[in-house]
């Protein structure tokens, strides 16, 4: 007995001295890890406002349904219960439930609603944890430029990718010791790392006038039956965009906000509005002046390919006025071989073609400009008409406000200021500038274009009390997989600015595949209805108008927009004739 | 009896043997004899009185301590939950302006106050919008052209200037 006695106490002994001594650590850390919870606190993602402090997105706490299975007493009955609550399937639930592990997400960002539910259930093992979830309280107002946010509160795409650094703020920590049962324990560890909250985006964007520029381009898109569309208002003299309008056609056949930023991403070949390159530089380089006239005939042969008029007319003695009032083909090309490629290639990059903006926007395009060592036979057919040339909705937008700043450049933005979780305000630097064309040209330029509006192509961008500068563009559309054009399918535009006398918004808008295919019919009065309400919005008065001498008055007699549509695959005259006045409506 | 009146009796009855006297003197208290007190003896009991005091205060700061001990962690305690109770309410405040901040936001968007205009109030957007053309400004030949062609374009009034200054301006 008393062996026994010596050996039970001895081994005793022994297991105490291995506990205490040899595995101490070990069991302090497991106890510890019993005890001691590292909670990470997800730091509040900033928002994104826009010009006028109004919320285009914002983050809200959601409950998150979470599982500790090693509690879970009965993962079916636990499943059952918990299915058709979360509108999940049992069987799955129970998979998650019957893991071995401590944490499985069983539902997350659920309703509050829902999150109620659970809760009342007091199920053992089942809990709920707070985790933000991202919001658009306007819907899908810009979303496109805003962008989407994951699951995990990190930017996918738009804004919230490029910003996604300033806007996800830093995370915290906090170290606390708890009881089996979950309540801290008084005196125990407490580590607390509060998380800072990411820095507000405050947008040049102007929510009313982002509305209604999605409002009118969504109706066209109908109206025209398109495939989609973007519009985009900037204001002149700051770069700042006032409203970004990506929309297409879903396969219901509905309009709805485009899977991504098309007016940064997407490009197109612009047609006729690349006019004003062509005509700027060569006013520029004083080849020409507005009332300089050119003998114009109906088609003109580059290399072996033969270029027309959309519109037949006999040869005309035409002022450069008349060539980018009636959006001439044949007039443009040869102001174009006049200008050379050389200058004419420096004129689209110095206008900004062919290299991505300022914005920097995730997945930007830089546009697709040929170098001239690479021009074909009859690049100077295409580009001078804009075809052959690839450019965002932006880039021509900022080329069209470069003539609005009397020949300056200014870089687009679209963050006009973050504000961090102290609540100081940075405002962004002010947009790079750089002059690309004289003032005079600039003026000649816009007093050409204003004609355009008045008896040209592009009647229908009138805005009654203000004058309209501006110029129309169809372009054929390419194929996407093979070389040519898509049979019928044109890009409709028109891109100006107002009050030309002394400018104050500059717009775009696009349309893909519309019927009529003419800008100067679908794209003008999309143009002329977001910038009258642009005017309003912002207070513009009709300023005094201004006519520099010696541009003349284009002749509407002979307005009738002969080239509006590009067409470089010259004589062979593959254009739609779809209904079109031959005179500006 | 007590224990001195037992030793004053027992005095009592001791003393006419040691000392007789002719007459007897009226009994009287009797204190016992005095003695040298050796400085050993002093300080032992010095020392006892200094031991009782120090258990004395001992016990009292072990009890006091122990009091202050359990005390503190009630205060601890308490103080813990109401810091989870405040922390809590904290998190459904800010849950709830959260909430209350997004509700206000889709409560402003355009599209939702257009559609309460339209389905609600049965408002329509107007067909048009007529522009007044402040008085005196009226058409005029913008510039020549080679071919004496028609020429339309606005031009100021003399009075324009005038006018100019009392409209807004800027976005």
């Amino acid at each position: 007995m008393l062996v026994v006695l010596v050996v039970a106490f001895g081994a005793l002994a022994v297991r105490v001295t291995q506990l205490q001594a040899f595995s101490r650590d070990r069991f302090v850390a497991v106890g510890e890890s019993q005890r001691v919870r590292t909670i990470a606190l997800p730091a509040e993602r900033g928002s994104i406002f826009d010009r006028d402090g109004r919320e285009l997105a914002l983050s809200v706490r959601q409950s998150t349904v979470w599982a500790d299975p090693r509690l879970v007493d009965d993962p079916l009955g636990a499943a059952e219960t918990l299915a058709p609550i979360l509108g999940m399937e049992p069987a799955e639930l129970q998979t998650r439930l019957a893991r071995d592990a401590a944490f499985v997400y069983l539902a997350r960002k659920v309703d509050d609603g829902i999150a109620r539910q659970v809760n009342d259930l007091k199920l053992p093992g089942i809990s709920l944890l707070d985790e933000p979830e991202r919001f658009l309280p306007a819907g899908d107002l810009a979303a496109p430029l805003i962008g989407k946010v994951g699951i995990d509160n990190n930017g996918l795409s738009g804004l919230e990718t490029k910003y996604e650094k300033a806007l996800r703020g830093r995370p915290g920590t906090m170290v606390v010791e708890r009881d089996p049962s979950g309540r801290e324990i008084p005196g125990g560890v407490r580590q607390f790392v509060p998380s800072a909250r990411g820095d507000d985006l405050v947008l040049t964007i102007d929510r009313s006038l982002q509305y209604e520029t999605e409002r009118a381009l969504s109706a066209e898109i109908t109206k025209a039956k398109a495939q989609g569309g973007m519009a985009i208002i900037m204001q002149a003299r700051t770069g700042e965009i006032l409203s970004m309008a990506n929309l297409s056609v879903g396969d219901d056949g509905a309009v709805q906000p485009a899977p991504n930023n098309m007016t940064l991403t997407n490009v197109y070949e612009p047609g006729s509005v690349n006019k004003l390159i062509t005509v700027a530089g060569a006013l520029e380089e004083r080849l020409y002046k507005p009332s300089d006239e050119l003998t114009v005939p109906s088609t003109i042969r580059v290399a072996d390919h033969v270029f027309k008029e959309h519109d037949p007319h006999p040869t005309e003695q035409w002022s450069i006025t008349d060539i980018v009032a009636n959006s001439s083909n044949v007039g443009s090309i040869m102001i174009g071989q006049k200008l050379g490629k050389h200058r004419l290639d420096h004129y689209m990059r110095a206008f900004g073609f062919g290299e991505k903006t300022a914005i920097e926007f995730p997945g930007e395009s830089a546009g697709i400009l040929l170098d001239t060592d690479k021009y074909s036979g009859t690049s100077m057919g295409t580009m001078p008409i804009g075809q052959g040339v690839a450019v965002t909705a932006v880039q021509m937008l900022a080329a069209y406000n470069t003539i609005a700043n009397d020949g300056v450049y200014v870089a687009p933005k679209l963050v006009k200021a973050t504000i961090d979780s102290d609540g100081d305000r940075r405002d962004t630097e002010p947009s790079e500038q750089r002059r690309v064309v004289s003032a005079k040209t600039a003026k000649e330029m816009t007093a050409m274009l204003n004609e355009v509006v008045r008896v040209g192509t592009g009647t229908l961008a009138r805005i009654d009390g203000y004058t309209v500068a501006g110029k129309t563009g169809t372009a054929r559309k390419p194929l996407e997989d093979a070389r040519g054009y898509k049979p019928g399918a044109y890009m409709s535009s028109f891109a100006g600015f107002v009050p030309s006398e002394r400018p104050e918004l500059t717009a775009i808008v696009i349309l893909d595949e519309p019927t009529p295919i003419f800008g100067g019919i679908v794209a003008a009065p999309v143009f002329a209805d977001i910038l009258r309400y642009g005017l309003r919005q912002f207070r513009i008065p009709p300023p005094a108008p201004v006519t520099p001498a010696g541009v003349p008055a284009s002749d509407p007699g002979a307005a009738r927009g002969v080239g509006e549509v590009g067409d470089p695959t010259g004589a062979t005259g593959t254009i739609d004739p779809s209904p079109r006045p031959s005179k500006s409506p | 009896m007590t224990a001195t009146q037992s030793r004053r009796g027992a005095a009592a009855s001791a003393a006419p043997a040691r000392r007789p006297g002719p007459a007897p003197a009226p009994a009287r208290k009797q204190r016992p004899p005095l003695r040298v007190v050796s400085p050993e003896e002093t300080r032992r009991v010095d020392r006892r009185k200094r031991a009782r005091l120090r258990v004395a205060v001992a016990v009292f700061v072990v009890v006091g301590g122990l009091f202050g001990l359990v005390a503190s962690h009630v205060v601890l305690t308490q103080g813990q939950f109401r810091l989870q109770q405040l922390e809590k309410k904290a998190a459904e405040s800010q849950a709830r302006y959260e909430r209350l901040r997004l509700q206000v936001a889709e409560l402003e968007s355009p599209e939702r106050i257009v559609a309460a205009a339209q389905e609600r109030l049965g408002m329509v957007a107007p067909p048009g919008v007529k522009y007044l053309s402040p008085t005196g400004v009226s058409e005029r030949p913008s510039s020549a052209h080679p071919g004496g062609r028609r020429e339309t374009a606005t031009a100021p009034a003399p009075d324009w200037t005038d006018v100019k200054p009392h409209l807004a301006s800027q976005p």
